[in-house]
């Protein structure tokens, strides 16, 4: 599932409308009006202009306190893990030529 | 209501239209792309992907290809679709890496390419956006105008507006993926939410004919993340193992071909595991370097990300620690399976004019990104000699009607029956006469109630509903166990290898069948 962080959202309504799957809608702020349909694909924490989405397990399947942000940096993308908030792995990723 | 004309209507922006637009352009036609989502990342390839199968190498003789689809379907697969099919390939991935796809000329498998695919829908929405007249994003295709047995054009349901447009046309494609949502999923799902079986409902609704939709695909996946495990098994040769530390596709299924049997059989076997009692199943990763692990790790960050996450998240080292496997729920999709509309040589479905391409498109059991991409080509291709000037056809003022049913609750007791009646995860993939005609009557009462909510949901609702119906009666047609456990009869139990595929028509109110021999 994924989770927003308002205090840095600059509510530019790019994750609703990139999410493959319809499952974001603004009201103030974006939510996962549909969690059953999220695809857990990572393009709206791609297309999040100020680090606001992080994915996380759903929590049947693993630990609630690590997460995942994502930064699209152009030719190279960089993902990001997070304990409790802190970063603790990081790698990168070519993807342009 | 607003009406657009274009050459080629394109329904789903995703990896087949995205590249028919490209070859329509080329051709000298013009195109509009009907997409319900954003192109830039819409479809299977959102995520990205690390390797496009299906893909001819420099040297390898298509016939090859043939053969090797040919064992992956158990011997179903028609020969013209895959040949002509995979000659397309290396021109469709030539023109990706125009367009800046990294692509690093190694095999990943016999007719694997790798490539560093985290940015092939962006590349893919480039090429659109140069190629297409036009580009309808956020917007439903829920109805094909046939005149005169010829399709005519698309009539569109505009999420963002709630209006209807009609895109007139003088050819329409339907490349808008398989279906995902049928059956209860026990965790995330893995094939696109977003890919609810709309052409083959469209289709379907307008007199099309149907090939194989008995004929489910159950990937086996890594469990809980239902991540793909080619890269790991194919990639990094690692052998399947149970709690025992046997390695069963070697000592129990060598007859089919062991580690590298056909994809049902690789479903069937883990699944034969668990109810047997020999799990947790693992694919085998302790040979994997350091190195070698930095280097899957990679893979995955292009095309299922969320596996990065699950490993730090679950504390998996794979020296230690190893993938846990198991096979999902069933989708219907022609990426795996010969499921999908029917289609000739130039893509045609049976409905003049009517093109279908990818996962929409039934008869070759190994297509994967090659496929769709040389499919859309192909389509694309034919839909340009399409002769005659102009179209006569004048559409009619038509609204999709919502009713108070909550779409939410349909979806719910449809994937619950699926799941029970119809061979679901919960009953081991089996289903029987019986308990299919169980889910036939459900699916009728459900398709007839007035569905309520959210657009784009409702639509997506009675498109599964439709490929569901349609999925049983080919069920229920095929009385025989032929690919387990893709299609797997408990009352006809014996692995049967029989050479026909089931092609179905349904004319509003009953259904015909046919078979085609190969
Ligand atoms: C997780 C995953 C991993 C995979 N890994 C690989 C791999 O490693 N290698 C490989 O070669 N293949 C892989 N595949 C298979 C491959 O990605 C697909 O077979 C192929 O991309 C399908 O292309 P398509 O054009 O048929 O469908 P898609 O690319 O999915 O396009 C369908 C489009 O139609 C749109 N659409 C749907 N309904 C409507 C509607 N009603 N109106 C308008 N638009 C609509 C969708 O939003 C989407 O954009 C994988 C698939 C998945 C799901
Ligand atoms: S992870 Fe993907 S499916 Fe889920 S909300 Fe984000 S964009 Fe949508
Ligand atoms: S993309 Fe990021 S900043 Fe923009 S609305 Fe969504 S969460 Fe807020």
């Amino acid at each position: 599932m994924i989770v927003f962080d308002y205090d840095l959202c600059i509510k530019c309504e790019k994750c609703e409308k990139i999410c493959p799957c319809l499952a974001i809608e603004m009201n103030e702020f974006p939510m996962l009006a549909y969690p059953e349909k999220c695809w857990h694909c990572c393009a709206c924490i791609k297309e999040c202009p100020s680090d606001a989405i992080r994915l996380r397990l759903p929590p049947h399947i693993g630990d609630q306190r690590y997460e995942m942000l994502v930064r699209d940096e152009r030719n190279e993308m960089i993902f990001r893990i997070l304990f409790d908030g802190e970063p603790v792995d990081e790698m990168r990723i070519r993807v342009r030529k | 209501m607003e009406v657009i004309s274009t050459d080629l209507a394109i329904i789903g922006g995703g990896t087949a239209g995205c590249m028919a637009s490209y070859e329509a352009r080329k051709q000298g036609i013009d195109s509009v792309v009907i997409e319900k989502a954003k192109v830039r990342r819409s479809g299977c390839l959102a995520p990205g992907v690390n390797a496009i199968y299906s893909y001819l190498h420099d040297g390898e003789d298509p016939e090859n290809y043939y053969e090797f689809v040919r064992f992956q379907g158990m011997g179903l697969a028609r020969k013209d679709l895959a040949l002509s099919m995979i000659k397309e390939t290396p021109y469709a991935v030539k023109i990706l890496e125009d367009y800046g796809l990294p692509v690093l000329y190694e095999r990943q498998g016999r007719f694997g390419m790798r490539i560093y695919g985290e940015h092939i829908k962006p590349i893919l929405a480039d090429i659109a956006r140069e190629s297409a007249e036009n580009i309808i994003e956020r917007a439903y295709s829920f109805e094909i105008a046939v005149n005169g047995g010829k399709a005519s054009g698309v009539y569109v349901f505009d999420l963002k507006n709630e209006d209807v447009l009609f895109v007139k046309a003088k050819a329409v494609l339907i490349a808008s993926g398989g279906a995902s949502g049928l059956y209860r999923n026990y965790t995330v799902p893995w094939y696109p939410p977003a890919n609810a079986g709309t052409g083959y409902a469209l289709a379907i609704r307008s007199g099309a004919e149907i090939e194989g939709f008995e004929f489910r695909f159950i990937p086996p996946r890594i469990k809980d993340v239902n991540s793909p495990i080619g890269v790991t098994a194919v990639g990094f040769s690692a052998p399947l193992v149970n709690s025992d530390g046997e390695e069963f596709m070697k000592t129990r299924y060598a007859e089919f071909g062991g580690e590298t049997a056909p994809i049902a059989i690789r479903a069937l076997a883990p699944s034969k595991e668990y109810m047997e009692g020999r799990f947790p199943v693992y694919i085998n990763t302790e040979k994997i370097t350091e190195e070698q692990k930095e280097r899957l790790i990679k893979l995955y960050l292009n095309a299922w990300p969320m596996f990065y996450l699950f490993i730090h998240a679950r504390g998996i080292d794979f020296a230690e620690r190893m993938l846990e496997v198991i096979p999902c729920e069933p989708y219907i999709s022609g990426s795996h399976t010969v499921a999908g509309i029917w289609v000739d040589g130039n893509r045609m479905t049976s409905i003049k004019n009517l093109f279908a391409a990818g996962d929409a498109a039934g008869g070759v059991p190994l297509k994967h990104v090659g496929g769709a991409l040389a499919e859309g080509i192909i389509a694309a291709r034919t839909a340009s000699q399409i002769s005659g000037n102009g179209i006569t056809y004048t559409p009619e003022e038509k609204t999709p009607e919502f009713g108070d049913y909550s779409w939410k609750d349909a979806e719910e007791r449809m994937q619950t029956v699926l799941d029970q009646y119809a061979g679901g995860i919960s009953r081991y993939y089996v289903y029987n006469e019986h308990s299919a005609k169980v889910a036939v009557s459900e699916i009728v009462h459900l398709q007839s109630l007035d569905l309520g909510g959210r657009a784009v949901r409702v639509l997506e609702t009675y498109d599964r509903l439709t490929v569901a119906r349609v999925m049983l009666e080919h069920m229920i047609e095929r009385k025989e166990t032929r690919m387990p456990p893709f299609q797997m009869r408990s009352d006809y139990p014996g692995l049967s290898n029989s050479n026909y595929i089931l092609v179905s028509r349904f004319d509003g109110s009953r259904f015909t069948f046919r078979r085609d021999y190969v």
